[in-house]
């Protein structure tokens, strides 16, 4: 799986934590974009990615407003070349203090962004589109096509 | 298996699975020719002479191109000798040329026709109507037909009866021949006095749809634009150079041959009827979703698709051949 993301507004190094279900990818300085070549097997997967050592003093509030924070946003992600665009949506973020926020790419406070997906992505792009937009019903057979084509080139290109 | 090698072609061309989707859809539909290495190769040195500014290549053209036609192994072309030729931007001008000469009558083709005609006649409130039972040829129209006909590939079986009724009626016709050297087993009878044009273009069986190479042929009573122009080599010079090219290496009948024997196979194996046309074939119901809905909607024209035959384009099947010939094998594979 190639697993690509891209952040923005990236305010006072933010420290974070990249993972695909177990596997670490990556633990340090937030950066704008990294670019991840790993074996995930077919099935259930999660993207998580970790807001960490975020402190008090990273805030700073000037007559009750926030005038500095320690914060980053994810604004792409892509996924052996698709980029997920609305269904990144379907995240969520888990604050470390207990809130969940659904559909939040901000990294404001410690916590974990979640996104549940399936590999081969594809698959799941598709199901969740037509799930959410029943405007697709051809998506698995289409697939299906795809799917053959592809091993049928890799026929072609084998002999 | 033509769904399975539709997504090979695309899959072939991007890895994308979106952009495949989008021309799978596409895929068994248009008209465009195949665009052949070798000829695009003999195309690309012409160009390299760097003489195209002779007007010696727009007579070259027109003198050879009836002779070149009448070598046509499998069709023949009755009458040509009574007009006179004229070298035309691809069939196009020879129809407006024809819309402008018979602007006061009413237009009439009949379903199926180049929409080309229709969004004309529609665009430029123009009288037309489409020519049916209901509606049939009457004194004061002017007709477009074309032979080979537009919606299936193959030689109408009424085109006789057809010009006999518009020769009684005092009919002009214009007989669009643009399929006409990409098909086999056609006879093209031109000897009716109503017959006021004949078009013909090379955009179907070369890859030169945007050099707009054709030649008209009309009465020699027929004095227009297009008339003028061509007395006076006011026309282009290098398609007419490129032209001559083509049919100065290429016989009238060699995309027939070329490929003749690769649509009849692949119909066979996908269950369709080959046209007259080499490039064409015609589905039944099953092949509705490659129907004219997606030109229809090109075009802005607001017909039942149903109207239509489900004509197939074979081009990339063409273009592709050597996937249709894997994929035909790996059937009983489990790929």
């Amino acid at each position: 799986m190639k697993l690509q993301l891209t952040f923005d507004r990236i305010v006072d190094d933010p420290q974070c934590k990249i993972l695909i279900n177990q596997h670490t990818l990556y633990e340090g300085v937030t950066q704008s974009e990294y670019t991840f070549n790993l074996a995930v097997p077919v099935g259930s997967c999660r993207l998580t990615i970790v807001h960490c050592d975020k402190k008090s003093e990273h805030t700073i509030v000037e007559n009750g407003i926030i005038v500095r924070d320690r914060s980053f946003e994810l604004v792409k992600c892509m996924i052996d070349g698709y980029d997920l665009q609305e269904l990144i949506w379907l995240s969520r973020f888990v604050a470390d203090h207990g809130e969940v926020y659904n559909s939040c790419l901000f990294f404001g406070p410690n916590g974990q962004f979640q996104l549940d997906f399936e590999n081969p992505v594809l698959r799941w792009i598709l199901r969740s589109r037509h799930e959410r937009d029943n405007n697709d019903p051809q998506w698995e057979q289409d697939f299906e096509y795809y799917q053959q084509a592809c091993k049928l080139l890799q026929l072609t290109s084998n002999k | 298996m033509h769904k399975q090698l539709a997504w090979a072609i695309a899959a072939n061309h991007s890895e994308d699975f979106f952009h495949c989707r989008d021309q799978v859809r596409y895929l068994y539909q248009g008209s465009r020719a195949v665009q052949d290495t070798n000829i695009m190769h003999n195309i690309n040195q012409v160009l390299d002479t760097k003489s195209w500014q002779n007007s010696m290549h727009l007579d070259q053209f027109k003198a050879n191109f009836a002779p070149w036609l009448l070598q046509h192994r499998s069709n023949s072309v009755i009458g040509l000798d009574q007009y006179c030729a004229n070298f035309s931007a691809g069939t196009t001008q020879a129809f407006d040329s024809f819309y402008f000469r018979w602007r006061e009558r009413r237009f009439r083709c009949f379903v199926g026709e180049y929409f080309y005609h229709i969004k004309t006649w529609i665009n430029n409130n123009v009288d037309w109507s489409f020519v049916t039972e209901q509606d049939p040829l009457t004194a004061g129209d002017a007709l477009v037909i074309s032979m080979p006909f537009c919606d299936t590939g193959s030689a109408p079986a009424d085109y006789q009866a057809i010009i006999d009724q518009c020769t009684a009626l005092n009919i002009p016709v214009l007989v669009d021949a643009c399929y006409y050297v990409i098909s086999g087993g056609i006879k093209l009878d031109v000897s009716a006095k109503c017959i006021d044009t004949v078009a013909f273009s090379l955009s179907k069986a070369f890859p030169v749809g945007n050099l707009r190479i054709g030649i008209r042929y009309t009465r020699p009573s027929t004095a227009d634009g297009q008339s003028l122009h061509d007395s006076i080599n006011y026309n282009n010079t290098m398609s007419a150079q490129i032209g001559f090219m083509l049919i100065d290496t290429y016989s009238s009948d060699y995309v027939y041959n070329k490929y003749r024997q690769q649509q009849l196979e692949f119909c066979n194996a996908v269950n369709l009827d080959a046209s007259n046309c080499v490039l064409f074939a015609v589905g039944n119901d099953s092949w509705n979703e490659y129907n004219r809905r997606n030109l229809l909607q090109q075009y802005q024209l607001s017909f039942d698709p149903n109207l239509f035959a489900n004509r197939i384009s074979l081009t990339h099947v063409f273009e592709n051949w050597p996937l249709f010939e894997l994929l035909k094998n790996e059937t009983t594979v489990n790929i």
